[in-house]
C-alpha cells in the first residue's frame, strides 16, 4: 500500500511538473506578443530557450529584440533584461560600453575591452566605462543623451560600436520567495508593455541620430 | 540548510540617512522604481525560517553526540549569542555595501581581493559539502524507507546518493524552472511534518509517547560537553544571517533587518527546541546522537506508518530543495570566481541556452560524488560548518576594518548596530570557542581544511594574483577609504 501510494505521489507530480513545463514554454513565447506596435515589418520568433524575439525596422535601423534570463549573480535575484539591438552604421570607428550596477557577471556584455574610461562627474558612481581606442569621442558626444537614459535605474548597459547600438533593461525581476526555496526564477510579467519597447527605441535612436548628426552643443562637446 | 538571501538589483535609492557622497546623489542615483521597497519583518522573518528549515531534519542531532542532549540545548542557546552578533553586524554591513554578490562582494570592497578569494572559497566549500550532506541523508532515508517496506538488502544507498547528486545537477545546468510551484508545496508539506509529528507524540502527556525521565540523563562528557556540542550548535542557525541580504528590499532596514532576523532566530530556536524535545524522548542520546534521519526514526519509533510516509515525505523534500539550492550557490560563486580571475577564467562560461554556469556546474559533480559516496555525513557537515566559522571569523574583522576605514558619517548606512565593537569581539570569542569544540572531536578535519585554505591562500597570492582585474573589483560610490 505505501510502494502504491509513492507511486501515485511521483506520477501526480510528474503530471504537475509537465503541465508547469508546457505554461512556463507558453508563457516564455508570449512574452513580445504586444510590442509589435512601435515597430515594422514585425517578426515574432523563438530563440533556442523558448524565450519570444522580435524583428523589424525603426527609422533607418534594422531592429533585434531579445529576452535574457540571468540568474548569475550569486545572492542577486534573478533578472529578466530586455535587449534591444539597433543595427545602423555610426559615426564612429571605436567601442564603447556604459554598464551600470557592474556585478563581474555580465555574460551579456562584451568581456575584452582593453581600455576603461573615466565616469562622467554627473553620472551615478558605480558604473563601468569600457572600450577601445578612441571611445573618448562617442563618449564626450553621447554623454548628454546617456545622462538622461541613465537617469531612468531600469538601463543596465548601452553598446556603442560603428555597426549600431544596443540597449539592455530591465523587463522584469524575479520573485524573491520562489527563488529562495528553489533558485526559481518566477517573473511576476505576463507580457511585455510596448510602452517599455517604445521608449528603449526612442532611446535608441537618440543616440545614433547624436552620433550621426550632432547638434551645435554635442559637436561642441566632440571637438573638446 | 541553504544559505542564501538573494539581493534586488540595484534600481532603488539607497535609504535615506547619513552623508551621500556628491557622485550618488545625481538625479539618476535617486530615483526610485515603485514596489521594490516592499519587505517588512514579517517577511525577513519568514524567509530566514524558511532557509533554515531542512537543519531541523538532519545534522542537529551530532550536537547530542558531542555532549549528550542537555549539552545540544546549551550549544543552541550559545549558538544563539553567536548568531546574533552575526546578524547585527552583517545588517550594517549588507545594508552599506549595496553590491550584489553578497558575503564575496563585500569582502572585496572592504578588505581586498585575498579575502574575497577566500570568502569564495568558504561559500564554495560550505554549500558544496552541504550538498553532499543532503544526498548523503536522501541515500540513507530511501535506503531505511526501502527497509521498512521489507526490501532489506535490495537497494544500494550509494546509488541514491549518486543520482540525486546527478540529477540535481541536470536540472541546474537545464535551469530550474519546471518544478518551481511544486516545490513551494513541498516546503510547506516539510513544514507540516515537523508539527504533525510534535502533536502526534502528545507533549502535553508526558510519558505516555514521550520517555524524557528514562531517556534524559545527565551531561555524560561534564560541561566540557556542552563546549564540543558548540560545534554542531551552530548548525541550528547556519544561513539565517542572510536575511540581511533582503536589505535592498526592505522598507525600513533600521528596523526591519534586525527584527526580521532576531525574531526569525526566536522561531528557530523554538523550533530546534521542540525537534529536540521530540527527539530526545524517543531516543536514547547514544543513538539520537549519530543517526542520519532523527525526524524520521522518531516517526518510526511512534509506531505510525502513516507518520512515518509523511516524515520519510517531509525529509526528502527537504533535503532535495536544500540539495538543488546548494547546487546553484556553489556554482554562482564559483562562476563569480572565475569571471573576476579568481579562478581561471574557463569557470565563468555561461550556456549558449539555458544561460546557466554550466562547467562550473560539471566541475562539481565528481567532487560532491566522491564525498557522498566516501565520507561520513558529520564530517561532511564539519566541513561545511568549518567554512561558516570562517566567513563569521572574517566578518568580525570586516566590520572593525569597514568602521575604520570609513567612519560613521563618512559614507551612507543603511543601519547602524550598537555597541561597536562590542558584537565583533564577542563574535571573534565565540568563534575562537567553537574553533576550540571543533578540534575537540574532529581535530583531523579542521587542520586538513586550514591547510587547504592557506596552500590555496598562497596559490592565489603567488600566481593567482597576477590575472585578476583590480581595477573593476570597487563599485561602491564611496569616498577614498581614511588612510588610503
Amino acid at each position: 500500500m505505501f510502494a502504491g501510494l509513492t507511486l501515485l505521489i511521483l506520477l501526480c507530480s510528474a503530471a504537475f511538473c509537465v503541465r508547469q513545463h508546457q505554461r512556463e514554454a507558453a508563457w516564455r513565447a508570449g512574452l513580445l506578443d504586444d510590442c509589435t506596435g512601435p515597430l515594422s515589418e514585425p517578426r515574432l520568433g523563438r530563440d533556442r530557450a523558448g524565450f519570444a524575439t522580435l524583428r523589424g525596422r525603426v527609422g533607418p535601423a534594422v531592429v533585434d529584440v531579445r529576452l535574457v534570463p540571468d540568474t548569475l549573480v550569486h545572492r542577486r535575484l534573478p533578472q529578466l533584461w530586455l535587449r534591444v539591438t539597433l543595427r545602423m552604421p555610426l559615426e564612429t570607428e571605436a567601442v564603447l560600453d556604459v554598464l551600470r550596477r557592474p556585478a563581474g557577471a555580465e555574460f551579456y556584455a562584451p568581456d575584452q575591452l582593453p581600455l576603461r574610461l573615466p565616469v562622467p562627474a554627473a553620472w551615478p558612481a558605480d558604473t563601468l566605462v569600457r572600450g577601445t581606442a578612441g571611445a573618448d569621442i562617442p563618449l564626450a558626444c553621447l554623454t548628454p543623451v546617456l545622462s538622461r537614459v541613465l537617469a531612468d535605474p531600469r538601463v543596465k548597459e548601452v553598446l556603442v560600436t560603428p555597426d549600431g547600438l544596443r540597449l539592455t533593461v530591465q523587463a522584469s525581476q524575479g520573485a524573491r520567495g520562489a527563488y529562495l526555496l528553489l533558485r526559481g526564477s518566477r517573473f511576476p510579467l505576463s507580457r511585455l508593455e510596448s510602452d517599455q519597447l517604445a521608449d528603449t527605441l526612442r532611446d535608441g535612436l537618440d543616440l545614433a541620430r547624436t552620433l550621426s548628426d550632432p547638434s551645435s552643443e554635442t559637436r561642441h562637446a566632440c571637438a573638446a | 540548510m541553504t544559505t542564501v538571501q538573494p539581493m534586488a538589483e540595484r534600481v532603488s535609492a539607497p535609504p535615506a540617512g547619513g552623508a551621500i557622497p556628491a557622485a550618488a546623489q545625481a538625479p539618476a542615483a535617486n530615483r526610485r522604481v515603485a514596489l521594490l521597497r516592499v519587505l517588512g519583518p514579517g517577511h525577513v522573518w519568514a524567509l530566514g525560517v524558511g532557509i533554515v528549515l531542512v537543519g531541523e531534519f538532519m545534522g542537529w542531532n551530532f550536537a547530542v553526540g558531542k555532549g549528550g542532549a542537555v549539552a545540544a540545548l546549551a550549544a543552541c542557546w550559545l549558538a544563539g549569542i553567536l548568531y546574533t552578533c552575526v546578524a547585527m553586524i552583517d545588517s550594517e554591513i549588507t545594508s552599506t555595501v549595496a553590491a550584489a554578490g553578497g558575503q564575496y562582494a563585500q569582502a572585496k570592497h572592504i578588505i581586498g581581493p585575498l579575502a574575497a578569494f577566500n570568502v569564495g572559497l568558504y561559500l564554495v566549500m560550505a554549500y558544496t559539502m552541504l550538498e553532499v550532506s543532503n544526498a548523503i541523508v536522501t541515500g540513507d532515508l530511501i535506503e531505511a524507507f526501502a527497509q521498512s517496506l521489507g526490501l532489506e538488502g535490495a537497494i544500494d544507498k550509494r546509488a541514491f546518493m549518486v543520482l540525486t547528486v546527478v540529477a540535481l545537477a541536470f536540472l541546474n545546468y537545464r535551469g530550474v524552472l519546471a518544478t518551481l510551484t511544486l516545490n513551494l508545496v513541498i516546503t510547506a508539506a516539510a513544514f507540516a511534518a515537523i508539527v504533525v509529528l510534535f502533536v502526534a507524540t502528545q507533549p502535553w502527556a508526558p510519558g505516555a509517547v514521550l520517555q524524557h525521565e528514562a531517556l534524559l540523563g545527565a551531561l555524560p562528557y561534564g560541561s566540557l560537553g556542552i563546549l564540543a556540542a558548540m560545534h554542531f550548535g551552530l548548525w541550528f542557525y547556519l544561513g539565517i544571517e542572510g536575511t540581511t541580504q533582503a536589505a535592498e528590499e526592505v522598507r525600513s532596514p533600521a528596523r526591519a533587518l534586525p527584527l526580521g532576523t532576531m525574531t526569525g532566530m526566536m522561531t528557530l530556536l523554538i523550533a530546534a527546541t521542540l525537534t529536540w524535545y521530540v527527539c530526545s524522548g524517543l531516543m536514547p542520546w547514544e543513538y539520537l546522537g549519530q543517526a542520519v534521519t532523527p525526524l524520521y526514526d522518531a516517526a518510526r519509533l511512534t509506531g505510525s506508518r502513516w507518520l512515518e510516509l509523511f516524515l520519510f515525505l517531509g525529509t526528502l523534500f527537504a533535503t532535495v530543495a536544500s540539495a538543488n539550492g546548494c547546487i546553484n550557490d556553489a556554482s554562482r560563486a564559483w562562476f563569480a570566481m572565475g569571471r573576476d580571475r579568481y579562478m581561471p577564467v574557463w569557470f565563468g562560461a555561461v550556456h549558449p541556452t539555458y544561460r546557466t554556469p554550466y562547467r562550473a556546474i560539471v566541475f562539481f559533480v565528481p567532487i560532491a560524488i566522491l564525498f557522498a559516496v566516501s565520507t561520513p555525513l558529520d564530517q561532511t557537515i564539519t566541513f561545511s560548518i568549518l567554512s561558516g566559522l570562517l566567513g563569521y571569523t572574517l566578518m568580525a574583522l570586516s566590520i572593525v576594518l569597514f568602521r575604520r576605514k570609513w567612519p560613521l558619517g563618512s559614507i551612507q548606512r543603511g543601519y547602524v548596530h550598537p555597541l561597536h565593537p562590542l558584537p565583533a569581539v564577542l563574535l571573534l570569542v565565540l568563534c575562537v570557542v567553537t574553533y576550540l569544540a571543533v578540534f575537540l572531536g574532529y581535530g583531523t578535519q579542521l587542520l586538513a581544511m586550514m591547510a587547504f585554505y592557506i596552500t590555496a591562500s598562497a596559490w592565489f597570492v603567488l600566481h593567482r594574483y597576477k590575472y585578476v582585474r583590480r581595477g573593476d573589483q570597487f563599485t561602491m560610490p564611496w569616498p577614498k577609504p581614511r588612510g588610503y
